[in-house]
Parts: C-alpha cells; structure tokens; sequence
C-alpha cells in the first residue's frame, strides 16, 4: 500500500516537473523573441539616431563615432595604444560570421560578442546535447534539446546587447553559404568535417572573404588565416582532399574540452585583427598547437598557389559551380554528422539486441567479444564480455577459442561480436568467418542499441 | 736553556737535511706536474684529432635528424611524437633528399597502415611536411636536400572542432 503510495507520489511529482519546465521552455522562448524585437527596435533608432546626428555634426561629438556608453565599455580596449579608438571604431563597424557554434565557435564568439563587433553572424543547424557542454561552453544545461544558433545568440545578447547579433538556423550548404556570407566581411570557419571546410574556403575565395580557420581534435589544434591579403586558401593548402579514414571526429576520437577552446580564442583574435587593421595575421602561416607537450609551433606555409582551382591564375571555381558542386562526394565525407552504417553482413550472420538478450536470458552457452578500443571497454561494457580489440583480432584467437572451450565444452556455443555502433563489429565477424569461426554473428548496432532497446540504464557515450 | 755546541750543530744539519729534502720534494711535485700537464696536453690533442676525425667520417655516412609525427600521424608509429634518428645516407650519394628520407621512415618508423602516411612516393594528401618549421613547397618538395640536425615535421591536418 505504501509502496504503491509512493510510487503515485512520485509520478505526481514527476507530472508536476515536467509541466513547470513546459512552461518554462515556452516563457524563455517568448523572452528570446522579445528580446530579438527589441534588439531590432533599438538598432533601427540606434540607426535613425547616427543619421541625425550625422546630419547634425558630422559623425559624433567626440568625431570619432564612439558614444559614452562605448567609451566606458571598450575603455581596456581603448587604452591600448596600439589598437585605441581607430582599431575599437574599426571594429564597430565591421561584421563578422562563424559558422559552427560548437567547441570552436563557443569561445570565438563570446570574445566576438564581448570586444563589439559591429555585427555577429553564427551559421549551425544543430541542438545542444549533454556531451557538448563540456567544450561548448557557450550552452548551458537550459539549453539541451534546443537550437545551438539560439543559445548561442542569448549568451552573446546576454553580455552585449548593443551590438547586431543575427541567427542563421540551418545547416550552411551550397544553395545558402554566397547568401549568408556575402553579408559578413570576415568568415570563421568552427566547423567539424572536411566538405564544410571546402565549401566555406571556395565560397569565401568567391567573395574576397577573409577566412580564419580553426581545428581542433584529441589534444592538438591547428589554425590558420586563408584569403588574405594575396595569401593561400585552404585549397591552395590542400589541393586533394585527405581519405576518409584521416578525418576523424571528435565524436569517436574524443577531445579534451579546454583545447577547441585554445583555438577558437585565438581564432576572435584573428578576427579581430583583421576586423579592426591592427596587427600582423596568421597569414601564409599556421599554428600547431599540441596540449599534452604544451608545444605552439608556428610555421611558414607555402603562399598562394597559381594553380589552384579555386584561387589560381585559371581558377575553374566559379559562383555557378559553386552551387552545383557535390562536397561530400568531393571528399567522400558527410556534411552532418550522422554515424556512419555499414551493411557488410547477411542477415543470418546478425542479430539484434534484443534477441541477444534473449541469449542471455535462456543462459545458452556463447561466448560475447567486443571488439571496441580497450579505453572504449573501461568506460563501460555489457557483464561477461571479452575485450578483444578489432586491431588484435588475428592474434587473439587462441584465448577466443580457449574462452569457447570453457562454456559447454565448446559444444554448439555461440560467438557473439558486440563494439560501440555496429559497424567494427561486422567487420570482426568477417574476419572470425575467414578465420574458420563459422557460428560468428554480430549485434546490430551495437552497444547503443543495447541501450536503446534493452537497457535504458546502460550508458552511452 | 743553553744548547751544547753539539746540539747546534745537530740541529743546523738537520735543518739543512730537511730543506733538501723539500727541495727535492717540490722539484720532484713540479716535474711530475709539468709531466702530467704535457701528457694531458698531447691526449687533448689525439681527442681531436680522433673527434676531426670522427666528424667528417660521421658527415660522409650518417645524418642525424629530428623527426615529428603530429594530427593523428604519431599513431602510426607506435604513438611517439618526435624520434631522433641517424640516417644513413643512400649507397653512392652524397645528400641526403626527402624522397630517401620518406623511403627511410616507412620502412624504419612506420609500424602500420603505411597508406596512411604515404601515396605513391610522396605522403598521403592531407599531411603537411615541414622541413626546419618551413613547408617543404617552399624548398622543393621531394627534392629538399636535408642538412645534419635538421628538424623535418610530419602533420596530419585536423577538421574537428
């Protein structure tokens, strides 16, 4: 009776919760709105306001355009002789667009939005998942489940409201980027994959854009300003796009979260040399950056080549074929993010989640490899599982015909492969087949389907 | 007290003895020290001629450089970022190019999935060579002559962020 008591409780509560949030979601939704109207309102009598007193006296009073307000908010700026009211005016009245609100594009556009760029642009289609906030630290925990553009823009709103901030809510691709680009003097490239990286150095060598470049992955970053001043572009760089097994993604290869940050802090500090002319830019040079030896090295790249085909003497890039021009072919590479599914495997050589539980359940005698990376297997892995990682396979095959031995003999017992996704895992029964161990089946999609469909609990990473 | 005559004389020759013996002491301490110093002067002088010696015989043969993996390269080769290595110089030349350095690294340093550092006879696309932190575009490619103590870095370019 009490039991049951509890449990309506905390349903109740539970009911309860769910609805404040509902409406919470829907009240921070109609504050961002009003706060987006209100910023336009402003801006457009901020407008009218410099025209008339631009009529009036020819620029401001102190005739270098820099209100009060400003003057006592840029004054750290200000004092700096080397950048000073010419380098902050600068500034004020240039734009600047970073596509990607993630580890990079957090930090750069925080700094952007705090030094007063005049207008901040962020291009992202994405919404803020848990596992971000450890390097997105421009997203909060308000925020998971939501546009990646909105958070973004409320954070940069919430430290200058002064400034033009615009929203772009969508995926930046060949239909879109001359567009949104074309409204912006200086492009920070935050993305994550190859073919983003491309269109953006095309699309901005189209436009006379100059281009800050930022990567960052493990523990090491790079970074690079492209398209300035008669320099290279990233094609002159890279001519040929790199195989796919080069690119790898923060998603399967991890990343320390403070170093995006490193890179995307300098990236705004690029950008704000080249917005505001002060300085000497990362121009036919880049930075490498390694964490764990605390290395910077910068080094001298070659300059702008003639035979680029975006940027040479008989460039074959043109805005029309810009627009036709298939990226991910091109690098052989997804713009968005999705997983990659393999179907290497027939059907009868696969089994699901859920009837591998069934396995379990009945106690039929197997034998379950996971075939994952042995740092992949210690932050999690499902009870009774052999770690033999897809790299050791070959070699390992005494112990998996030894653990077979031990259940039932060896007598009709099952080998099962399980890795993160399902995808190593059919290539580990490939080579358990060719190896002569028949029975090897492998879980489709892995141990997130585990967590999907059988066990809410286990985690996921 | 007074001495006897024969106690003066005693002393006096005593005296005498003891300053030719110190005498001969310290001419004894110096000549052996501007022995030694002679000797020590002449084996300073074999070490260099032997070191003379040694360096050009090093120069005709051998090339020591720095070499660093870095972006996910380092991975190939045991997960070691920077090697320091004496490279012998290809039979009948007398530099030492990239082309022979890249030959030398995917078969001493490389210990899997050499198509990922190589294509063909130069690197894979995607990586970057850097010869004393300079892009090797700018000094000739496969064709970059390497000096003794030379710092040739290799880097796989990243796209996460």
């Amino acid at each position: 009776m009490e039991s049951n008591g509890g449990v309506d409780e905390s349903a109740r509560l539970l009911r309860e919760l769910q609805s404040l949030k509902d409406s919470k979601r829907d009240i921070e939704a109609r504050i961002s709105a009003l706060e987006a109207q209100l910023q336009q309102v402003q801006s457009n009598q901020h407008l009218n306001k410099k025209a008339s007193s631009d009529c009036s006296n020819g620029g401001s009073e102190f005739g270098h355009g820099l209100t009060p307000d400003m003057i006592y908010r840029y004054s750290r700026q200000l004092l700096l002789p080397s950048f000073g009211v010419q380098g902050q005016s600068n500034l004020l009245k240039s734009s600047i667009l970073v596509i990607g609100a993630g580890g990079l594009g957090s930090p750069a556009l925080l700094y952007l939005a705090a030094c007063g760029v005049g207008r901040l642009g962020m291009v992202d289609h994405d919404v803020v998942e848990l596992n971000n906030l450890h390097r997105q630290i421009i997203h909060g925990e308000a925020y998971i489940g939501r546009s990646k553009v909105e958070s973004a823009a409320a954070a940069c709103r919430s430290i200058n409201s002064t400034i033009e901030i615009i929203e772009h809510k969508e995926a930046l691709r060949t239909s879109n980027a001359l567009a949104i680009v074309s409204k912006y003097d200086i492009v920070i490239d935050a993305t994550d994959n190859a073919p983003s990286r491309y269109m953006i150095s095309d699309c901005c060598v189209l436009l006379g854009k100059p281009l800050v470049s930022g990567a960052a992955l493990g523990l090491e970053g790079q970074l690079a300003v492209y398209n300035y001043n008669g320099g290279p572009c990233y094609r002159c760089l890279f001519p040929t796009p790199p195989p796919t097994t080069a690119c790898q993604r923060c998603s399967d290869s991890g990343v320390l979260g403070v170093v995006p940050g490193v890179i995307g802090c300098l990236q705004a500090l690029e950008a704000i040399k080249v917005a505001s002319l002060v300085g000497e830019p990362l121009s036919g040079r880049m930075l490498l950056f390694d964490a764990l030896s605390a290395r910077i090295r910068i080094v001298k790249i070659r300059g702008r080549s003639s035979q680029c085909e975006a940027c040479g003497e008989n460039p074959t890039l043109t805005q029309e074929n810009f627009q036709q021009f298939d990226y991910e072919k091109f690098t052989q590479s997804p713009l968005s993010p999705a997983p990659l599914k393999l179907k290497l495997l027939t059907e009868d050589c696969r089994i699901s989640s859920k009837e591998y539980e069934d396995v379990v359940k009945k106690g039929d005698a197997h034998v379950l490899i996971d075939v994952r990376p042995s740092h992949h297997y210690k932050i999690v892995s499902l009870p009774n599982s052999m770690n033999v990682p897809l790299a050791n396979l070959e070699d390992k095959l005494p112990e998996i015909s030894s653990a077979l031995k031990s259940v039932n003999g060896g007598q009709d017992a099952g080998v099962y492969v399980v890795c993160r996704r399902g995808n190593d895992s059919q290539r580990a029964v490939q080579l358990l087949h060719k190896l002569g161990f028949m029975s090897a089946k492998d879980i489709v999609g892995g141990l997130e389907s585990w967590a999907h469909d059988v066990d809410n609990r286990f985690p996921t990473y | 007290m007074k001495r006897t005559r024969r106690q003066y004389y005693t002393a006096a020759v005593e005296r005498l003895f003891y300053w030719g013996i110190k005498r001969h002491f310290y001419a004894f301490l110096l000549s052996d020290l501007s022995a030694i110093a002679a000797k020590a002067a002449k084996q300073k002088e074999n070490r260099t001629k032997f070191q003379l010696h040694e360096r050009v015989f090093v120069k005709i043969t051998k090339m020591q450089l720095t070499l660093e993996f870095g972006g996910g390269l380092e991975l190939l080769c045991d997960s070691v970022k920077i090697h320091s290595v004496d490279v012998d110089l290809p039979a009948e030349e007398k530099k030492l190019t990239m082309k022979h350095l890249l030959a030398w690294v995917r078969s001493n340093l490389i210990k899997e999935r050499p198509e990922m550092f190589m294509k063909g006879d130069t690197v894979r696309p995607g990586v970057l060579v850097l010869v004393n932190d300079c892009d090797w575009e700018l000094s000739g490619q496969l064709d970059t002559t390497l000096e003794n103590k030379d710092v040739v870095v290799f880097i796989s370019t990243l796209h996460g962020g």
